[in-house]
């Protein structure tokens, strides 16, 4: 099971961005188009969560991890297992505005 | 341009503070303020604060200040920036006095946390990200934004967790030391690194508690006491994963720059520092960012002890975030507070000579940075 990453790609100078933008930083201009890449990368970095706020209190202890996507875009999504910097890992679900990997 | 003096410094105990109101810790900290700058007349009020709105049903402040203090119909304003509310607002007080708009202001910053529960507070401490975000969305916490931060910055630079430990330790050193402060029981880096997971690798000595307290401080026109020699905010990032570098707080760096470049002086001039170690990682990462140290040899500044007496400059000798507490719009003016009793020469952990302090206070993760640098003149 594999899922896309959405991105919002600026119309003018192509950079993509995981985060809407109104204005886009790079060059300044308004529109933007949403695209679907691939939820393949590693591990940038990552941390096991023990204490947190009452909506994710039954997930504990969950992982929240940064992964870098092979274009290098990052993205911050949530792991069940147990992960080390560097680790291959895939989008496995997008519902939802969540991101939730798994190991490849 | 006006120069700015402080005038008068007021806080209150730090911690857990039973059957005592959100307003009368605002108020005894701003009474101890003016009796110290003897009642001038008092321009405008700005009060530093983040979540008496979330946490207590209660916004106003500026106005009850003004009201309950008789300093008449002036006016005031509360300044919201997570963490740095503090800070902000002290800006703001400062940039009124310097252009010449008022004479006397007076800043104060409170919070109250410790009626709720951790739930609750960590729910509310959640508002200082970006909250309609992927990144909320898969549950990363607040704290641990700066766990993520400290696994890449263990594995990049050859760091380790009792480097963390040793920022904690030496920031509970100087809490003992200090009559506000929250916790004033020894620890040891045993203790430190065995203490229960909040967010890996970050335990609960590397996390800032959650606190009650106030500080307040006011700012005159005037060229002698302790003097500001500059004020600088900048913004940083709000997500994690738009870091362009995810071991740099970019907010902190560009603040600091300009903060340096206004006052005329560089890091080698700083004698004493308080610094925005809401966890161990942070203050790391701020001692590289103000320049004390190069990116990725913070930790080894720790491991030499360059960071307290005796080294290359004192960081939060107050205790710091760590140790002396946390009560979020308070903690930018108790840092200014302790950098100007150390000017003064009265502060608990005095640095012998210490002529210019700096103090840096951080909101959200890395969203707001400021910077103030502080001189001592004819004391």
């Amino acid at each position: 099971m594999m899922a896309n990453v959405h991105v919002y790609e600026c119309s003018h100078c192509e950079k993509q961005y995981v985060q809407k933008k109104w204005v886009c930083p790079n060059c300044k201009h308004t529109e933007f188009q949403s695209k679907e890449v691939t939820g393949e990368g590693k591990v940038f970095s990552f941390t096991k969560i023990h204490v947190t706020s009452q909506e994710f209190a039954h997930l504990t202890p969950y992982t929240v991890a940064l992964i870098e996507l092979e274009n290098g875009l990052r993205v911050t999504g949530r792991l069940s297992e147990t992960i080390e910097i560097n680790d291959n890992v895939t989008c496995i679900s997008n519902e939802e505005n969540t991101y939730i990997f798994a190991k490849r | 341009m006006n120069k700015v003096k402080v005038s008068g410094i007021g806080i209150t105990p730090f911690g857990k503070l039973e059957n005592v109101s959100l307003k009368s810790l605002l108020m005894d900290a701003c009474l101890q303020a003016l009796k110290e700058a003897n009642f001038p007349k008092i321009d405008a009020v700005y009060v530093g604060n983040f979540m008496s709105g979330q946490l207590g049903n209660q916004e106003i402040l500026g106005a009850i200040v003004a009201n309950d203090l008789g300093l008449g119909p002036i006016p005031t304003a509360k300044v919201e920036g997570a963490c740095a509310s503090g800070g902000i607002a002290f800006r703001q007080a400062y940039l009124m006095v310097k252009s010449g708009e008022y004479d006397h202001v007076l800043v104060a910053g409170v919070e109250k946390m410790k009626d709720s529960s951790t739930e609750i507070t960590t729910r509310a401490i959640n508002a200082a990200m970006d909250n309609e975000s992927n990144e909320k969305n898969a549950g990363l916490t607040f704290p641990g934004f700066f766990g993520t931060v400290a696994n890449r910055y263990i594995y990049e630079t050859g760091a380790s967790k009792e480097h963390l430990a040793m920022v904690a330790l030496k920031n509970r050193e100087y809490a003992l030391n200090n009559p506000i402060s929250q916790f004033k029981k020894p620890a040891t880096i045993e203790e430190i690194m065995s203490a229960r997971m909040i967010t890996e690798p970050l335990g609960l000595f590397d996390c800032s508690p959650t606190t009650d307290g106030a500080a307040a401080i006011v700012l005159s026109k005037g060229e002698d006491g302790v003097i500001v020699r500059s004020s600088a905010q900048a913004s940083g990032t709000t997500q994690m994963q738009e870091s362009v570098d995810l071991l740099s707080l970019p907010a902190i760096r560009e603040s600091a720059r300009k903060a340096y470049e206004i006052a005329g002086v560089g890091p080698d001039d700083i004698d004493v520092v308080e610094l925005h170690d809401c966890f161990s990682m942070t203050e790391i990462l701020a001692i590289e960012e103000l320049g004390f140290f190069e990116k990725g040899k913070g930790w080894e500044a720790l491991q030499q002890g360059l960071t307290k007496h005796g080294g290359k400059v004192p960081v939060n000798t107050s205790g710091g975030l760590l140790s002396k507490g946390h009560p979020i719009g308070a903690t930018g003016l108790a840092q200014i507070y302790q950098i100007v009793s150390q000017l003064r020469g009265t502060s608990c952990n005095q640095v012998d000579g210490a002529r210019i302090g700096l103090a840096q206070n951080l909101g959200g993760t890395g969203a707001y940075s400021t910077v103030h640098i502080f001189e001592g003149v004819n004391l």
